[in-house]
C-alpha cells in the first residue's frame, strides 16, 4: 500500500500544499512566540506566558485544519485516505475481488464488443449529408419460400432517372478489379451522378461528367482519398497525371474523392466511368451483374412511397419491353419488385445477441449485489462500531461507494481489454465474409456510455447493500444477531431463482457449444478427395493479346508448357473458368444416360467440369478405374470421366467404362473412360451433393481458363513465379485472383467456425457467471448461518459434514437449474439441426459430459465458501454475539 | 465583547488598510483599537487571513520583523483596498436598518 501513500504525497507537493503547510507551521509558531515575548515582558514567568498564549490562541491543531480547509485541500485528502483504505480492504479479501472483476470486465467486455459490431455495422450511419435519405435499391423476387436479391441494371437506371420523380437521382457503381504495376487492384466503376448523390465534393480537381460515362469510353479516374496519400503520397499535383493499366489506353486522374465515399465499398482505390456495352444497353435486360443501385430520395418520402413509385415505373418497363416476364411474374405469383435498404445479413442476430449481452449485465449486477451484500454483512461490526464513533451514513457510504467505484473501474479497464481483443478477432471474420465491408472498432461513443452505465451500477450496487443492512437497524444498534439482519425475503427468492435460471441458461449453451464444437471437429475431418496445400490456381484472359479464336488452344498450350520451365513445379493443368472450390458458381445440367439411370430419373443431374487430363494429378485425386484423358486422343464429343458418386448413383450394378452419357445434341454421346475418386468441390459440408462429371476440354477452344500448379515449394513463391512467366510469353498476361487452392477452402469454414467461437465464447461467459453467482449465494448462506455451524461444530460435527451441508445447499440449485436446463436444450436443440454435421441433436455423450463438467463447476463454487466456513473457529463464530 | 458573526474578515480588511502587517500584529491591532472590550480566539485569525488570501483581497509576502524573526506579512491588493469601502458601506447600510428597526421598537 505503500504506493498509495507516495502517490498522495505526490499529490499534496504538485497542488503546493507541503511548501503551505510548513509556512503555516511557522507563521503560527511565530504568532505564540511574538505573544509569550509581550507576556514575559509583562512580568508573566516563561511558563506561565507560554500557557496564557496558548489560551488566547485557541486550538492549534483545528485551526491548522480551518486553514487548510480554506485552500480546498480536505476533499483531495479524504479521497486518498478513502481510496487508501478501500484498496487495502480490498486486497485483503482477494477472493471477492476476483469474482468481482471477472463478473464486470466480462459483462463490459461483451456488452462493448457486441455493440461495437451492432453500431459499426448496422446503427452508424452513412457519413454523408442527410444519410437518412441515401438509399440502396435491390431487385428482389421469391425463390420458393426465400427472398432473393440480385442488383440493377442500366436500363432500370435510365427508366427511374426518368420517371421516378419522387428522387432526386440515381447512381450505378460496380465492383471490379484491373491491374496496376503487376497487382490486382480493386475499383468501383460508377455512374456521373455518384458522387453528387452521397453529397460528397472532390478534394482535388473534379469527378466525372455524364458524356464520360456514356457514350464513353472516358479514360479518366478519379483516386479515393487514401489512394492519393498512399501510393501517390498526397502529391498535390496529382491532377492531370496519367496511370497505365495492363491493359487499355492511359487514363487521366481527373480528381481525389473524399474518404468518406469510402464507407461504401472499403476495398476500392479509386473510380473509373462505369462502362456500358452489348446486351446490357438493351432495354429488356433489367438487371447486370454485381452492378449496385443508389439513390437519394426527395426531403419527406418514405420509403413506402418510393417503393411503390419504383414497382410502377419498372411494370410500364416490363409492359413496354419485355411483356412475357411479366406473364411469368403474374402466373408465378411474384409481385415484389424491390427492395430498400436490404438489412445487413447479421442484422437480427446481432439484435439478438445485443439483448443476450444486457441479460448478461442483469445477471452480472445481480451477482455482485449477492457478493458486496454478503461483504457488507461481514462487516456490519465494523460500521457499527464506526457508526458509534460518530461516523455518519455519508461517511459509511462514501467508504462502500469508493470501494465500488475501485472493483468497476478495474473491470471496466480488463472488460475494454478484452473487448478489444474480440473486436480484432472479429473484424478478421468480417473480412473473409464481406471483403468490401467496414471493419469494427470501438467507438468513443460506446466508450462514454459504458463507463457512464458502469458508474451507474457502482452506485447502485454499491449504496444499496448499506441502505438494506441501515433499514434493518443492524448498524445502528450494534446488534450483532443474525436474524434481524436478513434481507427481504423477494430479494432472496429473487437472486435464488435468478441463479437458478442463470444455470439452465448455461446448460443450454454449453450443450450447443458442445454439439457445435463436435460438428465443427467432423466437418474438419472430412476428406474433401484432393489435395489443396500445394496448389496455386488463378484465372488467365488470352483474348487481349490473341483476339483471333484460331490461337487460343495454341496459346494455351504454350502457358502450360512455359509453367513446366519452372523448377519445383510437379504438374500444369487447366480447367475452363469456374470456381474451383466455393458454394456457388457450378455448371450443371441433366443427363442421358444409355439403359437408363440407376435411380430411375430419366435425366439425373450432375455437376460438369471442363479440364484435361493433367488436372486429376495436380489436384491429387485418384483415378479408380480406366484411364484419365490423353491429349490428342480424347475430345469433348467422345469422352468424359464420371466420379465415384455418378457411378454409383446412375450406374449401379453395371460396367461404368465403356457406358455411354449424353448431354445435348451438341455434343452426342460420349464414352465414360474413366472413374475418378469423389471430391467435395463444394466443401466439405456437401460431401452428399451432385456427382461430378468431367468433360475432356484438351482441344476446346476458349479465351479464358483457370491455371493450375501444382508445386513442391511455398505457393507464395510460386505465384510471383508464375507471374513473370506469364509476362515472359506476353507482357499483357496476367494472373488473376491467384491464391493458394487451401484458401479458398478454409473459407468455406470460416462461417461455421465463427458460430462455433461465438456460442463457446457464450457459454464460457454464463458458465463464469453462474459460478460467481452459485458462490455469492452460498457465500450468503454460509454467513448467515454461522451461529449454526459455530454449534454444528461445537457439539461435534465433524468438518466433512458441516462442507457437505453447505455443498447440499447449493448442489440443489444447479440441480434444479440444470434439469430446466435438460428440458430447454431437449427442445431448442432441434433448432440446431441444420448447423449439426455427423453429430445427433440428442448425443448422449456430449449431454453427460455437459452434466458431469457443470456439477463440477457448482460443486467447486459452493465448496470455497464451505471451507471458509469450517476454517472458522466455532468459539470465534459463536463469540460473534 | 463576542464578536459578530462574520464581521472578523471586515475587521482585519479595516486593519490592514493602514499598511502591511502580521498576524499577530493585525490581532494586537484589533484589541487595541476596539480598547481591549472585543474577544477575538487570536488563532481565528488565521483561517480568516487565508481566506481572505484565497478570495484575492490580501496578498502575504515573508519578511523581518523589527525583532529580526522572520513572519508572514499581510498588505491589501488593489481589490482588498476597493472591498474595504464595499464592507464599510454595507455595514452602515445595515446598521441604519437595524436601528431604525430597534428604535421603532
Amino acid at each position: 500500500m505503500r504506493w498509495i501513500r507516495e502517490w498522495g504525497n505526490a499529490a499534496c507537493f504538485a497542488f503546493g500544499w507541503k511548501r503551505k503547510q510548513r509556512e503555516l507551521d511557522g507563521e503560527m509558531n511565530f504568532h505564540l512566540q511574538e505573544a509569550i515575548d509581550d507576556l514575559v515582558d509583562q512580568g508573566h514567568s516563561p511558563e506561565a506566558a507560554r500557557k496564557m498564549a496558548l489560551r488566547e490562541f485557541g486550538g492549534v491543531e483545528k485551526m491548522k485544519e480551518e486553514c487548510r480547509d480554506s485552500w480546498g485541500a480536505r476533499v483531495v485528502m479524504d479521497l486518498i485516505r478513502d481510496i487508501r483504505y478501500s484498496t487495502r480492504s480490498l486486497w485483503r479479501s482477494k477472493g471477492f475481488s476476483v469474482a468481482v472483476f471477472a463478473t464486470i470486465a466480462l459483462c463490459i467486455g461483451a456488452n462493448t464488443t457486441v455493440f461495437s459490431v451492432l453500431y459499426g455495422l448496422i446503427l452508424k450511419p452513412l457519413p454523408f449529408e442527410n444519410p437518412d435519405r441515401v438509399v440502396h435499391i435491390y431487385n428482389a423476387y421469391r425463390w420458393g419460400q426465400k427472398l432473393k436479391h440480385s442488383n440493377a441494371g442500366w436500363s432500370q437506371y435510365l427508366d427511374f432517372n426518368e420517371h421516378a420523380d419522387l428522387f432526386e437521382g440515381f447512381a450505378l457503381a460496380r465492383s471490379r478489379a484491373k491491374i496496376l504495376d503487376g497487382v490486382e487492384v480493386n475499383y468501383r466503376g460508377v455512374t456521373s451522378e455518384f458522387f453528387d448523390l452521397l453529397g460528397a465534393e472532390p478534394i482535388l480537381g473534379r469527378f466525372f461528367s455524364p458524356e464520360e460515362v456514356y457514350p464513353g469510353p472516358g479514360n479518366v479516374v478519379v483516386l479515393t482519398q487514401t489512394a492519393w496519400e498512399n501510393d501517390y503520397l498526397g502529391d498535390p499535383d496529382i491532377v492531370g497525371k496519367e496511370i497505365t493499366f495492363l491493359l487499355g489506353p492511359p487514363h487521366t486522374i481527373v480528381g481525389v474523392a473524399p474518404r468518406s465515399v469510402e464507407s461504401i465499398d472499403t476495398a476500392a482505390r479509386f473510380f473509373l466511368p462505369l462502362t456500358v456495352r452489348g446486351n446490357s444497353l438493351k432495354p429488356s435486360a433489367r438487371m447486370m451483374p454485381d452492378t449496385d443501385l443508389w439513390a437519394r430520395l426527395k426531403p419527406g418520402v418514405s420509403h413506402t412511397q418510393a417503393y411503390e413509385q419504383l414497382a410502377l415505373v419498372e411494370v410500364n418497363a416490363l409492359k413496354a419491353h419485355n411483356p412475357r416476364k411479366l406473364t411469368w411474374m403474374k402466373e408465378n405469383n411474384q409481385s415484389t419488385f424491390f427492395e430498400i435498404d436490404r438489412p445487413h445479413p447479421l442484422k437480427s442476430s446481432l439484435e439478438l445477441l445485443q439483448v443476450g449481452t444486457l441479460f448478461l449485465v442483469v445477471v452480472g449486477c445481480i451477482n455482485i449485489f449477492n457478493l458486496l451484500l454478503t461483504r457488507s454483512m461481514r462487516r456490519c461490526p465494523e460500521f457499527s462500531v464506526r457508526y458509534s464513533f460518530g461516523a455518519r451514513r455519508f461517511t459509511l457510504g462514501r467508504i462502500l461507494l469508493c470501494e465500488s467505484v475501485i472493483l468497476v473501474l478495474v473491470g471496466l479497464g480488463i472488460g475494454l481489454l478484452l473487448a478489444w481483443g474480440s473486436i480484432a478477432a472479429i473484424n478478421g471474420y468480417l473480412a473473409a465474409l464481406f471483403p468490401s465491408g467496414q471493419l469494427v472498432e470501438i467507438s468513443s461513443a460506446v466508450l462514454f456510455w459504458t463507463l457512464l452505465m458502469a458508474l451507474a451500477v457502482a452506485l447502485i450496487v454499491g449504496l444499496l447493500p448499506l441502505a438494506l443492512l441501515w433499514k434493518s437497524g443492524r448498524i445502528q444498534t450494534l446488534d450483532t444477531s443474525t436474524r434481524s439482519s436478513s434481507v427481504s425475503r423477494n430479494i432472496r427468492f429473487f437472486s435464488n431463482s435468478l441463479v437458478v435460471s442463470q444455470i439452465a441458461i448455461t446448460f443450454v449453451l454449453l450443450i450447443g457449444a458442445g454439439l457445435l464444437t463436435r460438428s465443427f471437429l467432423n466437418v474438419l475431418d472430412v476428406d474433401p478427395g484432393f489435395d489443396a496445400s500445394h496448389v496455386v490456381s488463378g484465372h488467365v484472359n488470352l483474348r487481349p493479346v490473341y483476339p483471333d479464336k484460331q490461337d487460343w488452344v495454341g496459346a494455351r498450350t504454350r502457358v502450360l508448357e512455359t509453367m513446366r520451365e519452372i523448377s519445383g513445379v510437379e504438374n500444369v493443368s487447366f480447367q475452363w473458368i469456374a470456381l474451383i472450390v466455393g458454394q456457388t458458381g457450378f455448371i450443371n445440367d441433366r443427363f442421358l444416360i444409355q439403359g437408363g439411370s440407376a435411380d430411375g430419373d430419366p435425366e439425373p443431374p450432375s455437376f460438369i467440369k471442363f479440364v484435361n487430363g493433367e488436372f486429376f494429378a495436380t489436384m491429387g485425386i485418384d483415378i479408380l478405374e480406366g484411364r484419365t484423358f490423353y491429349p490428342g486422343v480424347d475430345e469433348a464429343s467422345t469422352s468424359c470421366i464420371v466420379d465415384e458418386s455418378f457411378a454409383n448413383r446412375y450406374l449401379k450394378d453395371r460396367i461404368v467404362l465403356g457406358s455411354q452419357v449424353k448431354r445435348d445434341n451438341l455434343y452426342g454421346w460420349q464414352e465414360i473412360v474413366g472413374v475418378a475418386a469423389r471430391v467435395n468441390f463444394q466443401g466439405l459440408e456437401n460431401r452428399d451433393g451432385w456427382p461430378v462429371l468431367y468433360m475432356c476440354h484438351e482441344k476446346v477452344s476458349q479465351p479464358n481458363f483457370t491455371l493450375l500448379v501444382r508445386t513442391k515449394r511455398s505457393t507464395e513463391s510460386m505465384i510471383l513465379e508464375v507471374q513473370s512467366k506469364l509476362r515472359e510469353i506476353d507482357s499483357r498476361l496476367y494472373l488473376r485472383n491467384a491464391t493458394s487452392l487451401d484458401r479458398p477452402l478454409d473459407n468455406l469454414h470460416k462461417d461455421r467456425e465463427g458460430m462455433t467461437l461465438l456460442t463457446g465464447v457464450f457459454a464460457f461467459l454464463a458458465l463464469s457467471l453462474s459460478a460467481i453467482g452459485i458462490y455469492g449465494i452460498v457465500s450468503y448462506d454460509v454467513e448467515q448461518r454461522q451461529r449454526e455451524i459455530g454449534i454444528r461444530s461445537a457439539i461435534g460435527a465433524s468438518q466433512l459434514n458441516v462442507i457437505k451441508m453447505i455443498i447440499r445447499q447449493g448442489f440443489l440449485k444447479t440441480s434444479i437449474g440444470m434439469a430446466l436446463g435438460l428440458l430447454a436444450s431437449l427442445y431448442l436443440t432441434r433448432f440446431l439441426e441444420g448447423q449439426l454435421f455427423d453429430i445427433a441433436a440428442l448425443d448422449l455423450a456430449t449431454y453427460s459430459s455437459t452434466i458431469g463438467f457443470l456439477i463440477f463447476v457448482a460443486m467447486t463454487a459452493s465448496g470455497l465458501p464451505a471451507c471458509r466456513a469450517v476454517r472458522l473457529d466455532p468459539l470465534e463464530s459463536l463469540r460473534v454475539e | 465583547m463576542e464578536l459578530m458573526q462574520g464581521t472578523l474578515d471586515m475587521l482585519i480588511l479595516r486593519v490592514l488598510s493602514s499598511g502591511k502587517r502580521h498576524g499577530y500584529d493585525i490581532s494586537k491591532r484589533i484589541l487595541i483599537l476596539s480598547k481591549s472590550s472585543l474577544k477575538v480566539g487570536h488563532g481565528s485569525m488565521y483561517p480568516a487571513l487565508h481566506r481572505l488570501e484565497k478570495k484575492g483581497f490580501v496578498k502575504s509576502s515573508l519578511g523581518e520583523t523589527d525583532k529580526g524573526r522572520e513572519a508572514k506579512f499581510y498588505q491589501l491588493t488593489r481589490h482588498g483596498r476597493a472591498q474595504v469601502e464595499v464592507e464599510k458601506q454595507r455595514w452602515k447600510d445595515f446598521v441604519s436598518v437595524i436601528d431604525s428597526i430597534m428604535d421603532e421598537v
